[in-house]
């Protein structure tokens, strides 16, 4: 097959390796919007979306502040490979990083629900340690999107649902978050890594293979492939919601102080358990 | 060919494209790439049989 826009040897989709690379380039600055003159916190594991996104916001926005924030959840013979690798790119790229541990590893407290313990512990440390930037930048890609979407259909999550693109409640401790990869599949992230000679581990969670999750991202790719354009239709859907979050009250944990719906927040519930 | 890259290397006696290859090893296209003689290979790509392939799973965590 030949490339849609030059007629060399297509490489992936319908291009080659110059005109996907341009093409994807071009679809995440799209993601990233305008960020001139704001402070920049990437979220960062070290795998190869988000060294990705790390690359990329450097590349669009090299004069602004920037931080790479790594959150190390404690999974053992996982985590510490891609925190070599983040800290290889770093160097390379000249970006400061920031890690952070779960006060209790995760390997101490997964239960059964590893998955939805790790998010909520995730999302609480991204929160807090990125405070005073601008905005926090993720590397949450289609797949992750669309995966999220449905399993918030299927286990009725309305409040999960509502808040997939920002907070429930406009509040000022919580980051504005931005996910530039949300139009671009984990295949073209991988494709886009492998053009450009980047390298890290690819080892999968291990907790990644029990969980439901799982279930999802199997029938959907499943889906993908008989019906393409499924993943991306799922988000566009979505978008066109126009979910509109509210400016209620929230109060604040009465152990740490972050913001909270209940008297004692999702993550101090998991940690003092 | 000899493929790399999946649970264990394995032998496999293969002509014909990238696609039909993995549709061969019931793999799912969506989930994966396939790296051919060291460079990243379209679906399209016709194979021989004595390349050396290196298959890629997208899906990883976190
Ligand atoms: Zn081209
Ligand atoms: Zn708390």
């Amino acid at each position: 097959m030949k490339c849609e826009s030059c007629g060399k040897p297509a490489v992936v989709n319908k291009y080659c390796k110059t005109c996907f690379i341009k093409y994807f380039e071009k679809e995440f600055k799209k993601g990233l919007g305008n960020l001139k003159g704001k402070s920049l916190c990437v979220a960062v594991s070290g795998g190869k979306d988000s060294l990705t996104t790390l690359y990329l916001t450097k590349k669009f926005y090299p004069k602004n502040k920037i931080l790479a924030l790594l959150i190390d959840e404690g999974i053992k013979g996982y985590r510490p490979h891609t925190i070599k690798s983040l800290k290889k790119y770093a160097k390379e790229w000249d970006i400061p990083y920031k890690i952070v541990k779960f006060e209790k590893p995760l390997d101490d407290i997964k239960g059964s629900r590893a998955c939805s313990v790790c998010g909520v512990l995730r999302r609480y440390y991204l929160n807090k340690h990125a405070r005073g930037f601008d905005v926090l930048i993720t590397g949450h890609n289609l797949d992750d999107e669309a995966q999220a979407t449905l399993m918030n259909v299927f286990m009725r999550y309305a409040s999960r649902f509502k808040r997939m693109t920002m907070p429930l409640v406009t509040h000022k401790l919580f980051i504005k978050r931005i996910k530039p990869l949300r139009h671009l599949s984990e295949r073209e992230v991988m494709a886009y890594f492998i053009l450009k000679g980047f390298d890290t581990p690819m080892d999968e969670c291990p907790y990644a293979r029990s969980s439901f999750r799982d279930v999802v991202r199997t029938a959907l790719n499943e889906f993908e492939c008989k019906h393409p354009g499924s993943k991306l239709n799922i988000i566009k859907a979505y978008d066109s919601l126009n979910i509109s979050n509210s400016t209620g009250h929230l109060s604040s944990c009465i152990y740490c102080n972050e913001p909270s719906s209940n008297e004692v927040c999702q993550a101090c519930k998991i940690l003092r358990n | 060919m000899i493929i790399k890259g999946l649970d264990k290397e394995l032998e496999f006696d293969f002509r014909g494209s990238v696609l039909a290859l993995l549709k061969a090893l019931k793999l799912n296209p969506v989930e994966h790439l396939v790296i051919v003689n060291g460079e990243l290979a379209h679906e399209s790509k016709h194979l021989c049989g004595n390349e050396e392939v290196k298959i890629i799973r997208v899906v990883s965590g976190g």
